[in-house]
């Protein structure tokens, strides 16, 4: 063990720093100016912000309570039963109280109907709709949004709960600007000691989301108002006629909204906790999901982005480029530059993945501090730096490859529309409308 | 002979008389009858008739064979429960049949006495049930209260006492004279006791009943969702969503579900409250409120055999009702005798009176309350009548009074007065219950007097 280190150390002491760019070119040219130097960058624009609009932000708030709209929650939830007197509960310690809640079960075959029926009873729901028969989470939304009475609609997951605050911050930047559309709230995790591959996620979900979505909030290119967290205009998902059939409904609307030319923002001081999958095979499952998505919506269904008609916005293509081009080509990038690693570099392999480790560990520590530095709950949260070490695995290795078979398998057979999460009637349907 | 009836000659020499004139029948003339038909020409007297008969408490009337005679009318539930057979023609053999069974398992009695009205009631009814071997079944009735009846024990509560009807049942099973066998479940008013409820989807927000429920059709290929007007066109079904046509239910759309609205709130919602409203004292119950009643069949057991023969003997339930100065019922009949030998040799006349309560069996149920009441009204006879007057009381019911050669005006200023202290009595022990029916009456004792009949009426009262 002694001897590997010391040749680790002898080695990478005796590499010219133009060689180590040479062999490490993939993080230094792509994955540090954009995931690191970028984000640092933006953060700390994105705060100055903040600051410099904080008056503003406490007049639009003010105006929000002045004004004091009836907002719809909606929820959809299929077997969600044990979850929604949690998230009742929650809701009733909300700052913000003028809401109308609605659940929508989508033919759930558990004691959902009998716990949710008690609480309508009880007043605590103010309306319970249930389909006997599954219709997909699309059709479950949209009959919330047909019932919603509410200027905007707060769309949430069954198994989130929030902080006292979190409907309050949401709202609020309707009122800072007309042009939003959609606000999207901050997600993170709340079952993070459950499991290990829990608590991977909860710092990627402090990166990707806290961090990540404030970066594309501020560039502008903002492109996922989250299923779990998200806030809408009313009028303008009337427009759309609200949500289409998933998989990856949420970036589907959200797109759907930018089209129209509105703004999309994210408010990361509007924070929801959600569990996470616990295990590998249902992350696994959850991931390929996501993934099928963006080929599905993003180069399929919104083509048009990329197409220069009239319609053609600079924001929009960027965002679906953005995103397409980290996902899809940098990934394929990365195959290209690992095998070529292998093939030109097989006898210090080891030596640079214990490398690799080292230098995303560092990015990523960076990155996660700074997200602590930020964060309401900063110091509950550096406590997930004890993952940092190992992130480069479940990130760099165990995600990229899921993304990358979802995305081929979704290329080549379009395996998206046999995904159970829709059910077969409507899956059909969307296949033969190419939707 | 019976006034109105014809005769029906039998071969067995039996006194059987078909009823077709129903003007001022008298029930204590069937005393002596072996059976009767009566004839079904005019029902509605035929069903008074025949409750009378059966609501009476003189063994040789109650268990009378009775039959109606019906040519081609229908007879109902009730009137077939109360009689021991229709006839299209008349016939001798099952009438005869009837009658000697009857007169057989009659011999089988030994005489009963009892203080307590609630024994004496179900002692009839094991009676009935024994010479007949007939079982006690609910029978449906829209003019009944609960909407179920058992016509037999009916009798003897008034409409609206319907809980005490089932308690002398339910206490039947309890001692184990009957068996029950069930039957049906019904649900009445919990105030009322009524089984006449109009039972309505109403708003689960403002109870109005006022809704109206349209299905939710769900489009499978754009996910729109919402009620089926959404999607009405000229055209047929079109999608508000992405202007499709709808065209193949399972293929293109299905209809998951149904939305209710209230035309006075406009509340949406999917589960409809249910509630009852009661015909008969128009309260509001929700349906998971409504006191569920199940009604049984009952047969005799051994037991109950046993106590028709007999008269009931349950330890502890009957106890001796002693009022200071009131003799027992069984003595002041004898004193009656005495009384109507007396006057016929002397030639003059005296007044047996009554006071009938009438209290509904609700108010005899605190026992303790009860009595106080009853002694207290003893206690207001004794002191306004006179040492030779001879008291008693019976059946949790009457009181009953020999007045030796008081003459009828006297009696009847008597009695009066007795109604009307009893009845401040009564109002002022039972406020807000205005439910009795307090009566008062004479019979004048003279030479004509005849006591088997006038023991009969003594009875009935």
């Amino acid at each position: 063990m002694i001897e590997f280190w010391q040749w680790f150390f002898d080695f990478w002491l005796n590499v010219s720093p133009e060689r180590i760019v040479r062999l490490f070119w993939y993080f230094f040219l792509l994955e540090v100016p954009r995931y690191l130097l970028f984000d640092l960058v933006v953060v700390i624009l994105f705060m100055l912000k903040r600051l410099w609009n904080s008056s503003s932000y406490q007049a639009a708030n003010s105006q929000l309570f002045v004004e004091n709209p009836l907002i719809s929650i909606i929820v959809p939830a299929k077997n969600e039963g044990k979850h929604i007197p949690k998230l009742v509960e929650s809701l009733t310690e909300q700052t913000y109280q003028n809401y109308q809640l609605i659940i929508i079960d989508d033919g759930s075959d558990d004691n959902t109907p009998l716990i949710c029926r008690k609480l309508e009873q009880e007043g605590k729901i103010d309306l319970f709709l249930r389909n006997e028969e599954r219709g997909g989470k699309a059709s479950a939304a949209n009959l919330g949004l047909r019932f919603a009475k509410g200027k905007y609609i707060v769309h949430l997951d069954a198994d989130t709960s929030f902080d006292r605050d979190a409907i309050e911050k949401i709202l609020t930047p309707f009122y800072t600007d007309p042009d939003i559309g959609a606000v999207g709230g901050n997600v993170k995790v709340r079952n993070a000691k459950e499991a290990v591959i829990a608590g991977f996620q909860a710092v990627e979900y402090l990166q990707t989301i806290t961090m990540g979505r404030m970066v594309a909030s501020y560039l502008g290119i903002y492109k996922i108002v989250s299923g779990a967290f998200g806030a809408f205009r009313k009028d303008l998902l009337d427009r759309v006629g609200g949500w289409d059939i998933g998989p990856g409904l949420d970036g589907d609307i959200t797109v759907k909204i930018r089209k129209m030319g509105y703004r999309i923002v994210f408010e990361p001081r509007s924070v929801s906790l959600t569990n996470v999958p616990t295990s590998i095979k249902k992350l696994t499952n959850q991931r390929f999901r996501w993934s099928r998505s963006l080929i599905r919506f993003r180069l399929r269904k919104h083509a048009d982005i990329f197409v220069p008609d009239q319609n053609f916005q600079f924001s929009n293509f960027f965002s679906s480029l953005e995103n397409l081009f980290y996902n899809v080509v940098l990934d394929a990038l990365w195959f290209y530059y690992v095998i070529r690693l292998v093939v030109q570099n097989p006898d210090i392999i080891f030596l640079m993945i214990v490398m690799k480790m080292f230098l995303y560990g560092m990015s990523n520590f960076v990155q996660v501090i700074l997200v602590c530095l930020m964060s309401e709950r900063g110091r509950q949260e550096i406590k997930l730096l004890m993952y940092i070490p190992f992130m480069s695995i479940y990130d760099g290795y165990y995600l990229r490859i899921v993304r990358t078979v979802a995305y081929f398998r979704e290329w080549l057979t379009s395996s998206s529309y046999n995904d159970a999460w829709n059910p077969s009637k409507s899956s059909v349907q969307a296949k033969e409308h190419r939707l | 002979m019976i006034p109105g009836g014809k005769k029906i000659q039998n071969a067995g020499g039996f006194e059987i008389f078909l009823i077709a004139d129903y003007q001022d029948q008298d029930i204590r003339n069937f005393a002596l009858a072996d059976a009767l038909v009566l004839d079904w020409q005019q029902p509605d007297h035929t069903t008074a008739l025949l409750k009378k008969i059966r609501s009476s408490f003189i063994e040789s009337i109650y268990l009378l064979p009775v039959f109606i005679f019906n040519a081609d009318g229908i007879v109902g539930d009730t009137e077939r429960a109360l009689s021991d057979g229709e006839l299209s023609v008349v016939q001798e053999e099952p009438i005869v049949k009837v009658i000697r069974q009857v007169k057989k398992r009659r011999e089988d009695f030994t005489p009963h006495e009892t203080n307590s009205s609630e024994n004496r009631i179900l002692t009839k009814l094991f009676r009935y049930m024994y010479t007949r071997d007939k079982a006690l079944s609910p029978e449906v009735d829209v003019m009944a209260h609960m909407g179920y009846e058992y016509p037999l024990i009916r009798l003897h509560y008034p409409a609206g006492e319907s809980m005490e009807m089932l308690k002398i049942l339910r206490r039947g099973t309890d001692n184990d004279f009957f068996q029950g066998t069930f039957v049906d479940k019904t649900h009445i008013c919990p105030s009322c006791h009524s089984g006449h409820l109009n039972l309505r989807e109403v708003c689960t927000q403002c109870a109005s009943a006022h809704i109206s429920s349209e299905n939710l059709i769900h489009h499978f290929v754009c996910a729109y969702m919402g009620p089926e007007g959404d999607f009405m066109t000229k055209q047929g079904l079109v999608c508000p969503k992405c202007n499709r046509q709808l065209r193949h239910i399972g293929v293109d759309y299905d209809k998951p579900s149904v939305i209710y609205r209230c035309h006075d709130c406009r509340h949406e919602f999917q589960e409809p409250d249910i509630t009852a409203l009661c015909l008969n004292c128009k309260t509001l119950t929700p349906v998971e409120n409504l006191k569920e009643i199940v009604l049984d069949k009952y047969v005799l057991t051994d037991l109950g055999r046993d106590a028709a023969r007999t008269g009931i003997k349950v330890e502890g339930e009957e106890r001796e009702f002693t009022i200071p100065g009131f003799v027992n019922f069984g003595t002041f009949l004898t004193f009656l005798r005495f009384e109507i030998e007396r006057i016929k040799v002397s030639g003059k006349e005296s007044q047996m009176g009554s006071v009938s309560l009438n209290l509904p069996a609700r108010l005899r149920s605190n026992r303790q309350q009860f009595e106080r009441v009853v002694l207290d009204i003893s206690d207001f006879i004794r002191n306004n009548t006179d040492s030779s007057d001879i008291l008693s009381f019976a059946s949790d019911n009457t009181f009953f009074m020999i007045f030796p050669e008081k003459g009828d005006t006297a009696v009847a200023t008597m009695l009066n007065d007795f109604r009307n202290s009893i009845e401040k009595l009564l109002v002022n022990t039972f406020e807000n219950e205005p439910e009795w029916n307090l009566t008062a009456q004479f019979e004048t004792l003279n030479a004509d007097t005849e006591y088997t009949a006038l023991i009969n009426q003594v009875k009935t009262i």
